[in-house]
């Protein structure tokens, strides 16, 4: 089943002088359940492909069909509880709120919903991603690791159709690095979740079963990797 | 609890001092505005009290009403009727040249409750024949407890009838009425709102049982809504069959009965522009307090965007703050108003107590005024919200993502040139690229300096041409008591003399003539305007002005004249005058009435009666003065003062009428002691003694009630405008201090490449000087600009010239320097020694 369809993306910042084109004309698709690295050079598009799939930045063309929707279609309301509910994203610097603390800022998108939170579920994320004991405790408290963990778990809370990260372990040593992208795998193993990595590590592109190369903006390779399991 | 509500209260109380601040800003703007309406309905009520006191507690009166109809009154929806009935007039002394009147007033119950009659012994009427007399009365032996037998009548000068208003007239006529028995029950002040020309007054109480239906009583009324009694009093007047009628009107006005008036237009208009000063200082504080909040927390609004939080649910944040700040502020805004503006009314009674007798400042808290600031307070802390918390939504969450937040700058908007790296080193260039590359933030900084350096400038200039006014009149005088005799022995004068606390004396004697001037020879402010309206012109043209010869004795007119490097004896051979050639309308403009040289010679005359030739004679101006000599005050717009000796203006009097020669007979003495206390109780004194006819006006006592007046003006003034400075001080205070704060990182970043901690505090020393260089830029020149509107505007004309208000500008200059330097100082302090990569490593998460 078709969970994401990019139809010839592109994204343009500046003017004039400083025009600079980060996207020109990207086209794709993502079956549920995938597993995707998209990789290529710094400055060449992948992060900002990212963000526009995950609704965090508008593009200057083209469409971005998530679960059916087209997601730039919505308003603004309706795009925010779109990204609440039906997307996660996972970035290399955490972005957690630093008054909220573990469970806050992991349940955030259901309570901007106002929904119940499913307590099972949380407990087994906990489990999951070793938060347990650091519950009521606030971001500067947490490690690196830890840190990014809350915010994979903030990710997933909701049981997004998508998950996103960009360069999820960009800002981590290699052994929490390497923990992240099991978690990472695991979500997708075990939640059937659909995880879209953007990293330019090599490392992490040979343990997703497609990787999708960027360059100036533009798909160069999309190959899947038969040894994904 | 909602996640929001959460995130609102922990932003609340992690950023503590930014709270706090926000807090003092509302809390300032609250007492103010509060502290503006009460004090302008402090004294709105304290103008209706002078004016009942002054007057009586009535809107309005009916003359000759029958007494049938004041049932028909009492009938109608009014707050109160009142009856009174003039009862006539006793004779007291039979004189044909001055005779004395008691004239005796009948008040029902309503009456004596609601005029200010003010009992010094014994009990104002309860029963119809008592009757309560004046202090003056009971010194010509009439006593509590007498009982007197009064033949009340009507006076009339030929088929006129007289009133008490009506001087005692030669050839009036008293016609008898009545005889009528009264008790004295009681003593009272002379009543101001009554005034009687030719005795006394006397009240007795109105049996309204004992007279007749028709017969004619005059009712004064209260309503209840005053607004309306311009329209509604005439066609009752008609109804009830009314004589005549009449308004209160000084009551009237105070209590807001005409909208047409111009003195509550006038506290109207100044308290309106007042809360418009408050509110616009105030929403450029608490907008700026949250305009800083905002950009602060761009990354967590963009997060939270990032993680699905709605626009309206990010603005709700921002609301939420405001809300939960004025929940806070606005109560203690509001007390803190009340309290202070208590306790300086308390402090101005104080004061002013000479000045306003029986009234007083009462705070005047009515649940409407509260209400109305409390809305105030909300709508400015609405309004200050209302974009900031429009902008936090807007941010997009690819902000909380990049680590860059200023991406929009465009290198040209942060070029600066060459010469700024040249003057001010690279320090200086850093400091001037930071302030242009948040122009916004800056811009609402420099607003805000600017605001308080206008408003404190003009409104201490305002302060500065009000006293120089003041002192041109009264400051001046070097005398401090005029006794115009009337009426007394010889000795009284001598004994008077010879007061050993009298410092310096004159024996002033005056002689009013008429002068004729063509247009020329008036000075330039009576050629003009309505000063020149003012002057009468006879048949051929001419201006005529009154003409005050005046002369002050021997010893003082020697001393003035050679003060002023002249020879006495040069003004007694020949007759003439020395033209004192400066005249000061009070509180208004100082100027010079005649434009004439010394060798002119005026054409004067005395004033003629009952058809009469005026008698004409020559004076010849002998020299031009600028300063008044001791004995001389200012005159009124159509006159000038002449100074001359006592030889020249006797002379000049035998030559003219009578009445002229009398006139320049009587004589005051102007006297001045070390100890004007004691000199005036001397004064008085004496007066008892001789039992001498004179009147005694105190200037001393005069110049200190002017400087009660002026005080409590200061105290008003200069409150309202170090309020006001605090208020930018809040707002600066928060501006840059976060400002600076969140560069934290690009200055350890600056530091770790080697950047003194030196280099570090001159760079916030530029910063800190640009921006009170800015703000001084605009705000110096619009200040003064607004100075000499008010210099234009207040006087018609000054002949002192415009003096630029340099103190307060210096003030000024330095104050902002201070303010924002320490400012900066004080925030930077805490992390210009910490360690560099601490702060490099900083994300928002810190």
């Amino acid at each position: 089943m078709e969970i994401l369809r990019v139809e010839n993306l592109t994204k343009v910042y500046g003017k004039g002088s400083t025009r600079v084109k980060a996207l020109a004309g990207v086209s794709f698709s993502v079956q549920k359940g995938e597993f995707v690295a998209i990789v290529g050079a710094s400055g060449s598009g992948k992060s900002t492909l990212l963000h526009c799939i995950g609704g965090v930045d508008r593009p200057s063309g083209g469409k971005v069909v998530v679960d059916g929707k087209d997601i730039y279609s919505l308003s603004e309301t309706k795009l925010a509880v779109f990204r609440r509910r039906k997307l996660g994203l996972i970035y290399q610097f955490y972005n957690l709120i630093p008054i909220l603390n573990v469970e806050e800022n992991m349940t955030l998108p259901l309570l901007l919903d106002g929904k119940e939170i499913e307590r099972d579920y949380l407990q087994e994320l906990l489990v999951t991603l070793k938060l347990t004991k650091r519950l009521q405790h606030l971001p500067n408290e947490l490690s690196g690791g830890e840190q990014q963990r809350v915010s994979i778990g903030r990710a997933l809370i909701n049981r997004p159709a998508l998950l996103l990260a960009d360069e999820p372990t960009g800002n981590l040593d290699s052994k929490n690095s390497q923990e992240i992208i099991e978690l990472l795998k695991l979500s997708n193993k075990k939640y059937q979740q659909t995880l879209i990595v953007v990293t330019h590590d090599q490392n992490i592109a040979r343990q997703a079963g497609r990787v999708i190369t960027i360059a100036d903006g533009q798909i160069v390779g999309d190959e899947i990797n038969v040894h994904f399991a | 609890m909602s996640i929001l509500h959460k995130l609102t209260l922990r932003s609340l109380k992690l950023n503590r001092r930014w709270t706090i601040v926000t807090i003092i800003g509302i809390i300032l703007s609250g007492a103010m505005i509060i502290g503006v309406a009460s004090i302008a309905a402090s004294f709105q009520d304290l103008f209706v009290q002078l004016a009942i006191v002054d007057g009586g507690n009535y809107h309005a009166k009916l003359y000759g009403v029958a007494l049938e109809q004041v049932d028909n009154l009492r009938q109608k929806d009014l707050e109160t009727v009142m009856v009174n009935k003039e009862a006539g007039f006793a004779v007291i002394k039979e004189d044909s040249e001055e005779g004395l009147y008691l004239h005796v007033c009948e008040f029902d119950r309503e009456s004596f409750e609601s005029f200010p009659l003010k009992l010094v012994a014994g009990s104002l009427p309860q029963r119809e024949g008592e009757l309560v007399v004046t202090e003056e009365m009971q010194e010509l032996g009439y006593e509590i407890g007498e009982t007197v037998e009064l033949t009340l009548g009507e006076r009339y000068l030929d088929d006129m009838q007289l009133t008490a208003g009506d001087h005692f007239q030669e050839g009036e006529v008293w016609q008898a009425k009545e005889k009528r028995k009264f008790t004295i029950c009681g003593i009272i002040e002379d009543p101001r709102f009554m005034y009687n020309a030719a005795g006394f007054t006397a009240f007795s109480y109105l049996n309204e049982d004992a007279l007749g239906e028709d017969e004619l009583v005059d009712v004064a009324l209260r309503v209840k809504n005053v607004r309306g009694i311009y329209d509604d009093l005439p066609p009752l007047a008609e109804q009830v069959g009314a004589e005549g009628y009449g308004f209160h009107g000084e009551l009237l006005r105070w209590l807001g009965a005409s909208a047409n008036d111009y003195a509550m237009a006038f506290l109207d208009s100044i308290t309106l522009i007042i809360i418009v000063l408050i509110v616009v200082g105030s929403v450029t504080v608490i907008y700026n307090a949250f305009a800083i909040s905002v950009s602060e927390r761009k990354r967590q609004f963009g997060v939270l965007a990032s993680v699905g939080a709605t626009q309206g649910q990010i603005r709700g944040i921002v609301f939420k703050e405001g809300l939960l700040l004025g929940a806070v502020g606005i109560p203690l805004g509001i007390l803190a108003g009340l309290v202070g503006i208590g306790i300086t009314l308390k402090v101005i009674n104080r004061v002013l107590a000479e000045n306003i007798g029986d009234a007083a400042f009462c705070l005047v808290i009515s649940p409407a005024t509260i209400g109305i600031t409390a809305m105030f307070e909300a709508l400015i802390i609405f309004l200050s919200a209302w974009l900031p918390a429009k902008k936090a939504a807007k941010i997009s969450p690819i902000d909380a993502i990049r680590l860059q937040s200023d991406i929009n700058i465009k290198a040209k908007e942060v070029k600066t040139s060459k010469l700024t790296r040249k003057l001010f080193g690279l320090e200086g260039d850093l400091a001037l690229k930071n302030i242009k590359r948040n122009r916004k933030q800056y811009r609402a900084t420099v607003f805000s300096l600017f605001i308080s350096i206008v408003l404190f400038v003009s409104f201490s200039s305002f302060m500065e041409y009000g006293f120089i006014t003041r002192d041109m009149y009264y400051g001046g005088l070097p005398y401090d008591f005029i006794v115009n005799i009337y009426e007394t022995e010889d000795d009284f004068v001598e004994k008077l003399l010879a007061v050993p606390e009298i410092e310096r004396s004159a024996v002033v004697h005056q002689l009013h003539v008429q002068g004729k001037f063509n247009k020329e020879q008036l000075g330039s402010y009576l050629q003009k305007g309505e000063a020149l309206d003012a002057l009468p012109q006879d048949e051929a043209g001419n201006y005529l002005l009154n003409v005050n010869l005046v002369s002050i004795g021997e010893e003082e007119f020697k001393k003035y004249v050679k003060e002023n490097g002249l020879k006495p004896a040069d003004f007694k051979q020949e007759r003439q005058g020395l033209l004192i050639n400066k005249n000061v309308l009070e509180g208004k403009v100082a100027y010079e009435p005649l434009s004439v040289s010394k060798g002119e010679e005026l054409e004067l005359s005395d004033y003629s009666y009952e058809g009469e030739q005026p008698a004409v004679f020559r004076l010849k101006i002998g020299a031009v003065m600028k300063e008044l000599p001791y004995g001389v005050n200012f005159v009124g717009v159509n006159s000038v003062n002449i100074l001359v000796t006592d030889e020249v203006l006797q002379s000049i009097a035998a030559g003219l009428h009578e009445y002229s020669q009398r006139q320049a007979a009587d004589f005051s003495v102007y006297l001045s002691g070390s100890d004007s206390e004691i000199l005036g109780e001397k004064i008085r004194s004496l007066g008892e003694e001789f039992e001498a006819n004179y009147y005694l006006t105190d200037i001393s006592a005069l110049q200190a009630e002017i400087k009660r007046t002026t005080t409590v003006m200061a105290i008003f003034l200069y409150g309202f405008v170090t309020l006001i400075s605090l208020i930018g001080i809040t707002n600066i205070f928060n501006t840059i201090s976060t400002n600076v704060l969140l560069r934290r990182r690009e200055f350890a970043m600056l530091r770790s490449v080697g950047l003194t901690p030196e280099g570090l505090q001159k760079i916030i020393r530029f910063e800190s000087l640009f921006y009170g260089m800015k703000a001084l830029s605009y705000g110096l020149p619009v200040s003064i600009l607004i100075s000499v509107w008010m210099f234009n505007a207040f006087a018609n004309l000054f002949t002192f010239s415009f003096v630029i208000p340099w103190r307060q500008l210096i003030i000024c200059i330095v104050g902002v320097q201070l303010v924002t330097f320490l400012t900066m100082r004080h925030a930077s302090k805490k992390f210009s020694s910490e360690n560099i990569v601490d702060a490099l490593g900083l994300d928002y998460c810190s």
